[in-house]
């Protein structure tokens, strides 16, 4: 016979439902690591995601000279606030249009990053993200 | 007869596969919860908070409610609250569309990030055509 269920088993199998979601869901953002569990503050992106990203976007380490020099991430160009005015031009020359940057540094709570993607955003060239956990969450993957 | 055994039939196998495609797409997204939150902030709907809340919660809902629905236990609950899902995805996904958003929809985890709007919502559209028949054949014997 066709037609719809009772209204109130509807609700009461939905409720048994939501909270076993909910315990669930409880249990999985207690249960991963803390790195992980660190929520994206606004203008991040997670390392996951930076991966994925199509088309592949334009990766900025914000570190000092020296660090990039010893190791970053392939493809990465440096840009840090100490040599703004002679490091700019070459990563202006390799943004495309509307190609996204992603920015990366070492600095405790990624404030290195910060400000070069506030600066890189002045340009309105595309999307600026900071990377999640920087340097760090990389050289984990790695 | 035929008829009904047919309908019997066919009614297992929607409900069986409309069930696991909610499986499917919710251990996707619990996988890498971050990537979740990224499309949900995409969108730019939800404050913060409430979009880490759901990056978490909505998998989880998906698998439970998939697998109830799967597996005929609290189908009714399965039912209702996936319609209700769809229903919000469907509006999310409108709301982008108008904006102009170039967003990837997030449905089945992080995609190539670009935006298929006419596909998703006729797939969205399809799953709940399909959940409101289940339901209203959810009196049926089997």
């Amino acid at each position: 016979m066709a037609g719809f269920p009772p209204l109130r088993t509807v609700f009461r199998e939905a409720g048994v439902l939501l909270l076993a979601a909910g315990l669930a869901a409880t249990v999985a953002a207690v249960s991963i690591p803390k790195d992980r569990a660190a929520p994206l503050e606004e203008g991040e992106i997670a390392l996951a995601a930076a991966l994925r990203h199509q088309p592949p976007p334009l990766w900025i380490d914000a570190r000092s000279d020296a660090d990039y020099r010893n190791e970053h991430v392939p493809g990465a160009l440096p840009l840090n606030a100490e040599n703004w005015a002679l490091l700019v031009p070459k990563v202006l020359e390799a943004w495309e249009p509307d190609q996204t940057a992603i920015v990366y540094c070492s600095s405790p709570g990624g404030q290195a990053s910060r400000e070069v993607a506030e600066r890189l955003r002045d340009f309105k060239l595309g999307s600026v993200f900071v990377l999640h956990g920087g340097w760090k969450a990389w050289k984990q993957k790695s | 007869m035929e008829t009904k055994i047919i309908m019997r039939w066919g009614k297992t196998v929607l409900r069986t596969a409309v069930g696991g495609l909610f499986v499917y797409a919710g251990v996707l997204k619990a996988s890498d919860p971050t990537a979740f939150l990224k499309s949900i902030e995409n969108y730019q709907i939800l404050p913060h908070a409430a979009a880490v809340a759901a990056a978490f919660y909505l998998p989880y809902l998906e698998i439970f409610c998939g697998t109830g629905l799967a597996l005929k236990r609290l189908q009714s609950g399965a039912l209702a609250l996936l319609g209700g899902l769809m229903f919000v995805f469907i509006v999310a996904l409108l709301a982008a569309w108008v904006r102009g958003l170039d967003i990837d929809c997030g449905c089945f985890g992080s995609g190539d990030g670009t935006a298929h709007y006419g596909l998703a919502l006729a797939r969205d559209f399809s799953i709940l055509a399909a959940l409101c028949f289940l339901a209203w054949r959810s009196g049926d014997p089997e």
